[in-house]
């Protein structure tokens, strides 16, 4: 990276409830459906009815969007881009899509589910819903692909390829472990007190142990990491060895490059 | 910066390689045929290009790496890698990354246990196994621009000093699962797709794999290789339009476009060539020759387009088309779009018609769209001393 990237707003829906910036939301509890009190989100194309993992993601990106902390920059950048990891990606869509097959026929499925049997396909939802002009993908990189998306967008951000991106995960599979995180990046300014991202590294190792954390975990360490005044690594691993490195400096702190690297290098 | 692309292999429904691809493509042949991997009865369509057997696949990598994949996209990923690899001395590296595009990747692993598979992430983990990549490595899903979003992701890896090289590719099989579902959009061509002919009546799927490994032109040199192409440039964008359909003016794609030459340092005055999506279905047709228009203002920009001969391969289709555009520009020869026989008025673009016709210049803009309205575009400049 060559600059260091802000993290202007953030949320995260678990089997806890929601969370949005430092400030859990009342009215939330586990699973997707508990938010009691969300707000409505847009219809999907057409008028049809968007799956429950797609309509979270877009009311999250709603409320983060809302959330961003005022004043970072005069503008939110009209194109942002949109990217996430997962280890699911469609699953939950997949069998859906399978089972009006077995059901109704195997000429006769839903056109609209089988449009989200693409792990894109929620993130196109966020795209039509706020009018999102960026990029969008799905990363998957084991229980890593959160952090991976979030330092693919970082990097991004530092050499000038993206002017904002939502970034996270998205892994619902209707188990504890689902998780929906986004994080808005955008260029720091060094005037403006926001958690930023100042390092990230890729790296392998064949003979590190089974995987630490699952996907979601990572992204909660990052929340806390984020709405904390410590900051520091976060990192996440995937059972298969490659692993991820964020390096995490709390509002109102700036790092060199050197400190960085040495924070990197501590891990 | 660009990276430059050292070799290439692929597989499609012509077969294993890229000799064998490029020799159908010129003679405008189609690989789209009756489906024989899983009953087609009572849909709108009973054709699709098959890749080879299973058994062939595994035969065709089995130099590569030990024991049978688990899922066809992995096969036709590896059998795609042997080609791209031969030669190669693949010593264990962090330098050497490896970015995998698909949008269902090992399907067929899909299971009904809770606790994930990574089944978008494993064809890239097997290709980084085999490869001995020890630098990041990542499926990438970005519906129909999936394989181009991977070299794009590749190229920024190159750029921002993370890699030497990637080993990029994209793959997907044809699974009855996806079949049935452009059954149910009524998108699927009852006989071989058309694209941009005036009696086209949508697209037809395919399968396959391309690998592509790009890297610095001082790790090239480095290691004696010889550049068959330039990867200069990437962009990307969404329409934020619809779930399915195109935007019809092509904003979407316009400014991926633009974003691509912007990030290869050139303008639209310096592409000699526009290789197509094509996909043969009216609204993708027609928003592309928007966008062509749009974008050359009456230049004589050739046109081309592989869809009709390899079918729509999903996820492994901006890799392939870019593949294809590295042997085009290698050979200064732009085959004829296969099944192009009137062109459409309303979708018009300078396409070779019949017979192969000689690319006049050196750079090709690649375009790619998708579901979600995504879209994506790549630029390629031909290696110096190509044809």
């Amino acid at each position: 990276m060559t600059s260091e990237v802000g993290v202007t707003s953030w949320a995260i829906w678990n089997a806890g409830g929601v969370s949005i910036n430092e400030a859990p939301v009342s009215g939330t509890g586990a699973g997707l459906g508990f938010w009691s009190e969300r707000p409505p989100s847009t219809p999907g194309a057409r008028g049809r009815s968007l799956p429950a993992s797609a309509s979270a993601l877009v009311q999250l990106a709603q409320q983060v969007l809302a959330a961003r902390r005022v004043g970072f920059l005069p503008e939110l950048p009209s194109v942002i881009g949109v990217r996430l990891g997962t280890m699911n990606g469609s699953r939950e869509n997949d069998l859906a899509f399978l089972q009006s097959l077995a059901e109704r026929g195997e000429s006769l499925g839903s056109p609209s589910l089988f449009v989200h049997t693409l792990s894109t396909a929620p993130l196109a939802d966020v795209t039509l819903a706020l009018g999102c002009r960026g990029a969008i993908s799905t990363v998957s990189n084991g229980e890593a692909s959160g952090l991976l998306a979030v330092a693919l967008g970082a990097g991004a951000l530092a050499a000038g390829r993206s002017a904002a991106c939502l970034c996270g995960a998205m892994d619902v599979c209707g188990s504890e472990s689902d998780v929906i995180a986004l994080f808005l990046l955008e260029q720091a300014r060094s005037d403006i007190a926001v958690p930023r991202l100042s390092g990230w590294e890729l790296t392998f190792e064949a003979t590190r142990p089974p995987s630490a954390g699952s996907l979601r975990s990572s992204m909660e360490r990052l929340v806390l990491a984020l709405s904390g005044n410590e900051g520091g690594p976060v990192s996440a691993s995937s059972a298969t060895g490659e692993s991820v490195r964020l390096s995490v400096v709390p509002a109102g702190r700036s790092a060199g490059f050197g400190e960085r690297v040495a924070d990197l290098e501590r891990g | 910066m660009p990276a430059v692309i050292t070799s290439v292999g692929a597989v499609t429904g012509h077969g294993i390689g890229c000799a064998k691809l490029f020799a159908a493509l010129l003679r405008g042949e189609t690989a789209i045929r009756s489906v024989s991997r899983f009953p087609v009865d009572g849909l709108c369509s009973t054709v699709a290009a098959e890749a080879p057997a299973d058994a062939d696949l595994e035969a065709a990598s089995s130099r590569l790496h030990r024991g049978p994949s688990q899922d066809r996209a992995t096969r036709l990923l590896l059998a795609a890698a042997a080609e791209a690899l031969e030669g190669r001395e693949l010593e264990p590296s962090p330098r050497r990354g490896v970015i995998v595009g698909t949008t269902k990747g090992a399907f067929e692993r899909l299971g009904r246990r809770t606790g994930a598979d990574d089944l978008l992430g494993a064809p890239a983990r097997a290709l980084a196994a085999a490869a001995h990549a020890r630098g990041p490595t990542l499926g990438i899903s970005a519906a129909c621009t999936s394989g181009a979003a991977a070299l794009g992701e590749g190229l920024a890896l190159i750029e921002d000093a993370v890699c030497d090289e990637v080993v990029v590719g994209g793959t997907e099989a044809l699974h009855a699962f996806v079949y049935r579902g452009f059954h149910t959009l009524r998108a699927l061509s009852p006989r071989p797709a058309m694209p941009f002919d005036a009696a086209r009546s949508g697209l037809s799927l395919g399968e396959g794999a391309a690998v592509l490994v790009i890297e610095t032109i001082a790790h090239a040199r480095r290691h004696g290789r010889r550049p068959i192409g330039v990867l200069e440039g990437y962009g990307a964008s969404s329409d934020a339009h619809d779930q399915v359909a195109p935007e019809p003016g092509g904003r979407g794609l316009l400014a991926a476009s633009r974003t691509a030459l912007g990030n290869a340092g050139v303008t639209a005055n310096d592409i000699d060539g526009y290789h197509a999506h094509g996909t043969g279905t009216v609204q993708n047709d027609r928003m592309e020759a928007t966008v062509f228009a749009r974008l050359f203002s009456g230049r004589k920009v050739t046109a081309s387009a592989i869809k009709g001969s390899l079918g729509h391969t999903l996820g492994a289709a901006g890799a392939l088309d870019a593949l294809v555009c590295t042997l085009m520009l290698r050979a200064g020869t732009v085959p004829p779009v296969t099944n192009l026989r009137t062109l459409d008025p309303q979708a018009y673009v300078p396409a070779a018609i019949g017979g192969p016709k000689p690319l006049t210049g050196n750079r090709i803009l690649v375009a790619s769209a998708g579901f979600g309205g995504v879209n994506a575009a790549l630029v390629l400049r031909a290696a110096a001393g190509s044809a």
